[in-house]
């Protein structure tokens, strides 16, 4: 079985974090419940008349994801794997709004084709003119998780040996406030504001100079909460591993924050741990963000300014788990090291 | 306001053309091609304008290369066929 390797990470978020050098957070905006990502200059990188029918979901991806093959030195991939939770939203709220306002006529054509939730990884394909494997999952706070064990197990069983994975979501015009508004119920302060972003990962079966290697990825659908740290304890030693060196959780400031709790409470209570969804808001993929926050804290062997970190250990960064889970479901572990 | 003026205000948002100001369409400019370069998809967002705005059904998409040659021939068409 052969190794894999990621050989580069790219980071669209509410942060700059787009082709930084060094990483320094700030706070982010909690006076609305949603805060849009940092948009760059997109006309650098996709053509005026691309452009122009591009969803912020897809400019990010597509801008991300050339990056992510320019750093990889991939030039086509043999796949293209993404993973959104919510897809192009806002093309999809434009096309119902318009079957609505037009009593179910004049559909117009753009909305409805930007409006799947293939969209980004099909822009991608179309811009590289490339014709592999091309899947998008769409598995809700697990889509971009799964979409990078597809790409996983590809690359393991040699069936490919470069792969572009990405996860993307953006924030709609509407949805994002009724899903805030659910969420909320009577609760009026926000607690993690909504938001978007774009990752994107050259992965490859070549280690390169900065390389890091991707040990393993599992996704569970259901976990009970005294189970998540035998889990945990489980995927450490299939890997050989007694201790991480750090633990990044996704807590989110809600009442399923338990579960991340009862992870770090015991074996893991003096290991270094960091959450990241206060700096970058919350949104189905934004685990993503958290695989290029392991991936710059094993190259550069330091941890961003602006996080939230405890235990912080001072010690060499070789291995670190990553763990994620939406109310209380969709569990995901990832586990990343230095090679 | 002049239906060419309309017209043209109207193709910029409706096909997002950020960088196309009115001033830049002559009225004489190719819609499609060399002139602002708009495409079939495009063509299909005009068809659905002029049934929705101006109650012109083309029920013949083909007939969409001669209506949307330019904004001038676009402008006549309307005049001599508008319901609305």
């Amino acid at each position: 079985m052969k190794t894999c390797y990621i050989n580069s990470a790219v980071s669209i978020s509410t942060q700059d974090t787009f082709d930084v050098e060094k990483l320094v957070f700030k706070p982010l905006d909690y006076s609305n419940s949603t805060v849009k990502a940092k948009y760059l200059e997109f006309k650098k990188f996709i053509s005026p008349i691309a452009l122009r029918r591009m969803s912020s979901a897809v400019k990010m991806g597509v801008t991300a994801s050339q990056l992510a093959l320019s750093k990889a030195e991939i030039e086509v991939p043999d796949a293209i794997l993404t993973g959104t939770g919510m897809g192009c939203i806002d093309a999809t709220e434009t096309f119902l709004e318009a079957i609505i306002a037009n009593n179910e006529d004049y559909l117009t054509p753009t909305a409805f084709i930007q409006s799947t939730h293939n969209t980004v990884g099909a822009q991608i394909a179309l811009g590289l003119k490339c014709k592999s494997y091309n899947n998008t999952y769409v598995n809700g706070a697990v889509s971009f998780e799964s979409a990078l064990l597809d790409a996983k197990l590809c690359i393991e069983l040699d069936e490919d040996n470069s792969i572009l994975v990405g996860g993307i979501d953006e924030i709609g015009a509407t949805f994002s406030d009724l899903q805030y508004k659910n969420e909320l119920k009577d609760d009026s302060e926000i607690r993690l504001p909504k938001s978007e972003g774009a990752h994107f990962f050259g992965l490859s079966n070549i280690k390169k100079e900065n390389s890091i290697c991707l040990k393993s990825v599992e996704v569970l659908h259901h976990l009970k909460i005294n189970s998540i740290e035998t889990h945990a304890i489980s995927i450490l030693k299939k890997c050989g591993l007694d201790e991480v060196d750090a633990i990044i959780t996704g807590h989110k400031n809600d009442e399923f924050d338990v579960y991340y709790e009862s992870l770090l409470e015991n074996t893991f209570q003096n290991t270094t741990q960091i959450a990241y969804k206060d700096v970058v808001g919350d949104y189905f993929t934004v685990s993503g963000f958290a695989v290029f926050l392991a991936q710059y804290m094993l190259i550069n062997q330091t941890i961003p300014e602006g996080l939230t970190v405890k235990q912080n250990k001072a010690k060499p960064f070789k291995t670190i788990l990553l763990y994620n889970q939406e109310q209380g479901q969709n569990h995901s572990f990832i586990l990343i090291s230095t090679c | 306001m002049s239906l060419q003026l309309e017209l043209k205000e109207k193709i910029i948002e409706l096909l997002n053309l950020e960088d196309i100001a009115v001033e830049d369409i002559d009225n004489s400019d190719a819609l499609f091609g060399d002139g602002l370069g708009l495409d079939s998809i495009d063509a299909l967002e005009l068809i659905v304008m002029l049934d929705k705005d101006y109650g012109i059904k083309l029920t013949n998409p083909n007939d969409g290369k001669a209506i949307f040659q330019s904004i001038d021939v676009l402008a006549n068409y309307i005049k001599t066929h508008r319901t609305k």
